[in-house]
């Protein structure tokens, strides 16, 4: 796709074949009105990750009850597939916010951010629940209350920040984010 | 472009790495962790044994239910894009002054694709004839003797992420090669 109309083209001299794959790439590619790099980054990717997790959380329960009959997931499993569902379900209900990241307004869409969002994300984020299928830690309830309270706090800081990046991006001086 | 060009990554060679040693961390953290063998302690790992009996052989890497599996779950999103409503809003000022119309439909989708993943597979049985045949039942064209009928809906077998993972990663390897290729 060589597109080189004023804007949509990120940098638009290419010297290597592969450099031109990952970096020399349109801002914002469309097939027509779907936005392909909007797309990848929260459908296919984002929620396949949060089904893989429900997938590693199955593979778990069937996994128990052909070992022990009796079919069970372990809280660690309902943790991090309720907690990472969570994120996901976050990022797509702030919908909006997304269209003033970097990744929309800068970065053009080639390997890097192809590759990240349709392999990358699902398989290296769902690792963690992979591994509860196999070695589960049977974590003790103190210690999920822990991370429970680490999640909330690193979740509060992380949504309250992308909220504020985003208002300032809309408008610098809404009542959001100017001191007054 | 007035402005001096400069490189991303390292120049060139960076890139490269980028695009061969991606791909080779996804396959390496599936390898060092899983059903057969993990990586706790590197200082009592034998990567020699490790690397002798529990890398696959070329072929393990690829299936052809994973391939289905991993196109069909594309399709469907891209028409659960196509078809889902949603609020229509303008991206931020490109540099060429022109805004992008989105549909902000994400939420939706994500709703409809777990409440699909949970409900969206058919339990269907055969029946012989003389049962009364429900308004969801449906005659073989070449056996009239059998009708098949149509249960209720259960969960997709989303286990078979589990077992096709590592052939579902090699897919999107591909596929995302292929891709950004035509990117």
């Amino acid at each position: 796709m060589t597109s080189s109309s004023e804007g949509s083209c990120y940098s638009c001299s290419p010297t290597s074949y592969y450099h031109l794959l990952s970096l020399f790439r349109e801002l914002n590619p469309r097939i027509g009105n779907l936005d392909l790099k909007e797309f990848c980054e929260l459908r296919p990717g984002l929620i396949g990750w949060a089904v893989l997790n429900l997938g590693m959380a199955m593979k778990q329960y069937l996994k128990r009850k052909a070992t022990t009959g009796v079919g069970s997931i372990s809280l660690s499993m309902f943790l991090i597939t309720a907690l990472q569902g969570f994120y996901v379900w976050d990022a797509l209900y702030m919908e909006k916010a997304i269209l003033t990241t970097m990744d929309i307004t800068t970065d053009g869409f080639g390997f890097m951010l192809c590759f990240g969002d349709l392999a990358w994300v699902p398989f290296i984020y769902s690792l963690q629940a992979r591994y509860l299928v196999d070695h589960d830690p049977n974590l003790s309830f103190a210690e999920i209350c822990v991370i429970l309270l680490i999640y909330l706090l690193g979740f509060y800081i992380f949504r309250s920040a992308n909220s504020e990046k985003d208002a300032f991006r809309k408008d610098p001086n809404s009542n959001e984010v100017s001191s007054e | 472009m007035g402005e001096k060009f400069h490189y991303e990554f390292g120049g060139p060679i960076g890139t490269f790495f980028v695009i061969i040693g991606l791909p080779f961390v996804i396959y390496l953290l599936f390898f060092l962790c899983n059903d057969k063998v993990c990586l706790s302690d590197p200082s009592q790992f034998d990567f020699k044994e490790w690397y002798e009996n529990y890398i696959p052989s070329f072929d393990a890497l690829f299936s052809y239910e994973a391939t289905i599996i991993y196109l069909g779950w594309m399709l469907f999103h891209v028409l659960l894009e196509r078809i889902l409503p949603g609020e229509t809003v303008e991206g931020t000022v490109l540099p060429n002054k022109q805004r992008l119309q989105y549909t902000m439909s994400g939420h939706l989708q994500f709703w409809v694709c777990l409440i699909v993943m949970g409900h969206g597979f058919p339990i269907i049985s055969e029946r012989v004839e003389g049962v009364t045949a429900g308004w969801c039942s449906a005659y073989l064209p070449d056996d009239w003797s059998k009708v098949f009928q149509l249960h209720g809906f259960s969960s997709l077998p989303l286990y078979l992420a589990y077992d096709y993972y590592l052939q579902l990663i090699t897919i999107s390897i591909i596929f995302t090669f292929l891709f950004s290729v035509y990117l």
